[in-house]
């Protein structure tokens, strides 16, 4: 019993220290959200924030580019993960994993020297001789193009953290089954069917939540390459704490994004577990 | 048909690289030279000329030095609070296999899922009371807590790695536990506690949102660039990009040998 | 149930520099029990995942029933196998692992289904069938690997040291069962094991490899009775045969003490001038009797109803296999039956003497 103890006191601050930061940040949430100024329980910010206009697209957009990314990048990092766990290619992990250090900040920025005015996609389409002048891809005209570019941006800066999950999930699974598909009558569609795809769901759930809840909580990588033209929750948050210093309303929006996370997460797990 | 697929094989590896290196090399050549050169087009693909032109203009423009050192010194002291923390607790947990471990184990896990903005909005008003507000402190306080859930999972499988075996040897031998500790397990977890300080680096080099939240004058680099770019002109983006991105592209490759162990350890928890 | 021989040639595998095979021929008759036996890293299981075709060779031809499968990656070539660590899929009741390769071939539901419980009561797991994996203990996922593999429609069976990872009892129960399986069902097997008492009991003929190397093919009675050279020799029966080295000038000599050998092995050495040989006999052959060699005792080892004597003769220990308790004194007088006396000359067996 003497060095259980011991065990809680190494674990106290650690433990004490998220419970603070964590979960404290939570009760206020609620406390900002429900309460004006002067202590009296109200409804009034989350009125204000559901009639306000932007409200509607930057859920919609948010949600957009959740469903738009997310599909994207699981596909795309399972197919280089099995090229990567068959070849062993390791120098060719370390390539595709060094956008997993570059911030969604610099992910914008740097999806702005392919897009701008005088960038290189433009710089490149005029050499084919495919336009004559630059086209203002990035412009409030083109919301899609806007939705496309933040899309590109994204999946290129953390497919990579999927990408990560997946290959660490493959090496998990014993070359042994691998085999036994083949050996068994399995060609490559049926084995990824029926053996990889199913070995490897843990790994693809915690994929999924992970960049799910972090989906929802884009917004650097919007700001730099759309600027406000397409709003998004976090953006939102930023802006009604930041610009129009109402932390009340920055409050409820953080409330909607957890919720909306928490809904999805939800999602995933009862649909991944009929599908067993 | 070897050949075919072979061929094949190589071009998916090749159109890899590219997708992930051009957009580097594309920020690289622009913020490498002019101003001038920023606004010409058509672009060649092989800039014209290398200048520190624009990484100079970045350098000099009003706040860059300040938030840049303000960046390093949060990033410091994140470090340093992850470390003592995080160190006593997973070696706790990679120890013991005691009541509520796991309980903990998840707690730490989840906690790292709740949302920035739920997370930087309401501490406001707290760190307004705690004179924290605005201050590097607080910023690197929530950076710390942001890293810690990682950190945890990395140490603790950091620790496991290091058989029990070898602590026993020493104290057979007649090392006390806090001598055995730092002669015979602490070493050994060196190069893997490193690779987790980096990692906190990382984040908070990287994380924007709260540091724009928690501070008014006293900005890190990445919430001063969100906080000004809007009025900048383009190539003080690019340059921003460019500057933000070079740490943690090293970084990453100093840590890339860590890179599966965090993960498969995340895995392996769940 | 057809089955197929199975034909390697001129088989050669390196992995970097490392040649782990070197140069392999076999014949796998059709309903053949072969059993490939060898030490650990002599390529065995190598040759085996070979034929399953998990493994490419660097050069040399690989055939079942005639037809070269050289090329063919493993879902054509018709084989099935039992795994060492029997990779039975964790994600499926036992039900679909045991039809999961008639699945893959696209047979229909009810077809599988008879012939899942065919199989299964068999193996007498009809019990288990919805369970999954991590619920069953190792004999019971044993049974499961073999069934799958005996579900699914095979030329040749392949299977992988299937018994290395059960505990003693067990294994040797199994043993039994699969000998009792193989001669009901007379499938073409090729199985890998470094036990010889399971190469023994099963293998209609064995296969005993060394350094990527097959060094005889024979019964199992050959192979006891007639091992090919003096590595066969050591490695075969427990304890080994014994081998001592032999000068003759006329009389065989043991470092110098004399070694009683018949007429007409001394005949086949003078008329072939041999000077130096190695001789073999088993530890179960030899008699101790009042007559003969005689050595002392220097070590007892006793496993049971029996005792291996180690007895000391010049510079050699010589081993023979008694009745526990038989021989008394230490001082011993021992000789070696004619028939049971094998010849080695530049390590090779003389067979005709």
């Amino acid at each position: 019993m003497r060095s259980d103890e011991k065990i809680y006191l190494l674990l106290a601050p650690l433990v004490l220290y998220i419970l603070f930061f964590f979960l404290s940040p939570f009760g206020s949430a609620f406390k900002l959200a429900f309460f004006n100024d002067s202590g009296k329980f109200t409804l009034d910010y989350i009125v204000k924030t559901i009639k306000d206009v932007r409200f509607y697209s930057a859920l919609k957009y948010t949600v957009l580019f959740v469903v738009t990314i997310i599909p994207l990048q699981l596909v795309t990092a399972f197919v280089i993960a099995l090229y990567i766990t068959r070849r062993g290619s390791s120098w060719l992990m370390f390539i595709v994993s060094i956008p997993l250090a570059i911030s969604d900040l610099a992910a914008g920025l740097i999806f702005l020297s392919v897009f701008s005015e005088s960038g290189f996609l433009n710089s490149f389409l005029y050499s084919l001789g495919l336009i004559k002048r630059p086209i203002y891809f990035l412009s409030y005209q083109n919301t899609w193009f806007l939705f496309l570019a933040v899309v590109l941006a994204e999946h290129w800066r953390a497919t990579s953290i999927v990408l990560l999950i997946l290959v660490a999930g493959l090496q998990m699974i014993e070359k042994d089954f691998h085999e036994a598909a083949r050996i068994f009558g399995a060609g490559f569609i049926k084995e990824i069917y029926f053996v990889t795809l199913p070995l490897l769901k843990p790994s693809i759930q915690s994929a999924l939540i992970i960049r799910t809840i972090f989906a929802f909580q884009m917004f650097a990588v919007v700001l730099a390459l759309a600027g406000d033209m397409i709003p998004v929750l976090s953006g939102e948050a930023f802006f009604w704490y930041s610009l129009y210093r109402n932390p009340h309303i920055a409050s409820v929006y953080a409330l909607i994004i957890i919720l909306i996370s928490v809904f999805f997460t939800f999602v995933y797990l009862r649909v991944m577990r009929q599908e067993l | 048909m070897r050949v075919v697929r072979k061929l094949l094989e190589t071009l998916f590896a090749l159109i890899l690289i590219l997708w992930v290196l051009l957009p580097i090399y594309f920020i690289s050549s622009l913020s490498l030279s002019t101003r001038k050169e920023v606004f010409s087009f058509p672009k060649p693909f092989i800039p014209r000329e290398v200048s520190v032109d624009i990484l100079r203009f970045f350098v000099e423009a009003h706040g860059t030095v300040r938030s840049l050192l303000n960046s390093v010194v949060v990033a410091f002291i994140s470090i340093l609070i992850v470390l003592v923390v995080s160190l006593p607790a997973a070696y706790a947990l990679s120890r013991r296999r005691f009541r509520g471990r796991d309980s903990i184990m998840l707690f730490i896990l989840t906690s790292r899922m709740l949302p920035i903005p739920l997370l930087a909005i309401p501490l406001t008003n707290l760190y307004i009371a705690m004179r924290l507000y605005d201050s590097l402190l607080g910023v690197a306080l929530l950076h710390a807590a942001m890293a810690l859930p990682f950190a945890i999972i990395i140490l603790t499988g950091i620790f496991v790695k290091i058989s029990k075996d070898f602590e026993e040897a020493a104290y057979i031998f007649g090392a006390s536990k806090t001598k055995t500790f730092l002669k015979v397990t602490l070493p050994m977890a060196l190069p893997g506690i490193t690779a987790m300080l980096i990692f906190t680096f990382i984040t908070s080099w990287n994380e924007v949102f709260a540091a724009s939240i928690l501070t008014v004058e006293n900005r890190t680099l990445s919430a001063h660039v969100l906080n000004v770019m809007q009025a900048s002109p383009i190539y003080f983006k690019y340059a921003a990009g460019f500057f933000l991105s070079l740490p943690a592209m090293v970084f990453i490759f100093l840590i890339r040998n860590y890179l599966f162990e965090m993960w498969g350890g995340l895995q392996s928890e769940k | 149930m057809k089955s197929k021989s199975v034909r390697l040639e001129d088989i050669e595998k390196k992995y970097g520099k490392n040649t782990v095979l070197k140069g392999i021929n076999l014949e796998v008759e059709a309903g053949e029990f072969l059993v490939l036996l060898g030490p650990s890293g002599c390529g065995k299981t190598t040759t085996l995942r070979l034929v399953a075709g998990v493994e490419r060779p660097d050069s040399g031809r690989i055939f079942i029933g005639g037809r070269d499968v050289t090329d063919l990656p493993p879902q054509r070539r018709n084989v099935s196998m039992v795994f060492q660590n029997y990779a039975i899929f964790p994600h499926m009741s036992v039900r679909d692992n045991i039809g999961f390769g008639l699945k893959m071939r696209g047979v229909d539901k009810v077809t599988i289904g008879k012939k899942v419980s065919e199989v299964s009561r068999l193996l007498k797991i009809e019990n288990l069938l919805d369970r999954y994996p991590s619920q069953l203990s190792g004999g019971q996922r044993q049974r499961v690997a073999v069934a799958r593999a005996l579900a699914t429609p095979f030329d040749v069976l392949l299977m992988d040291e299937p018994l290395s990872n059960l505990d003693a009892l067990l294994r040797a129960e199994m043993r039994g069962e699969l000998k009792r399986l193989h001669r009901k069902l007379q499938h073409t097997v090729i199985y890998v094991t470094h036990d010889q008492v399971e190469a023994l009991t099963l293998g209609d003929r064995i296969a005993v490899m060394f350094d990527g190397e097959i060094n005889q093919v024979g019964t199992p009675e050959e192979i006891y009775e007639y091992p090919e050279n003096t590595r066969v020799a050591g490695f075969i029966g427990t304890p080994p045969m014994n081998l001592l080295e032999v000068e003759f000038d006329g009389e065989a000599r043991v470092d110098g003490l004399e070694f009683h050998i018949p007429a007409k092995i001394r005949k086949f050495l003078e008329t072939h001038g041999i000077k130096r040989f190695k001789l073999g006999f088993r530890p179960e052959y030899v008699e101790l009797r009042r007559t003969g060699m005689s050595g002392t005792i220097v070590l007892r080892e006793n496993i049971g109803y029996n005792e291996i004597l180690n007895i000391q003769f010049g510079n050699h220990i010589v081993r023979a296999v008694t009745k526990r308790g038989e021989v008394r004194d230490n001082r011993v007088n021992f000789s070696v039956p004619e028939q049971h006396m094998r010849i080695f000359m530049n390590e090779k067996l003389v067979r005709d003497i």
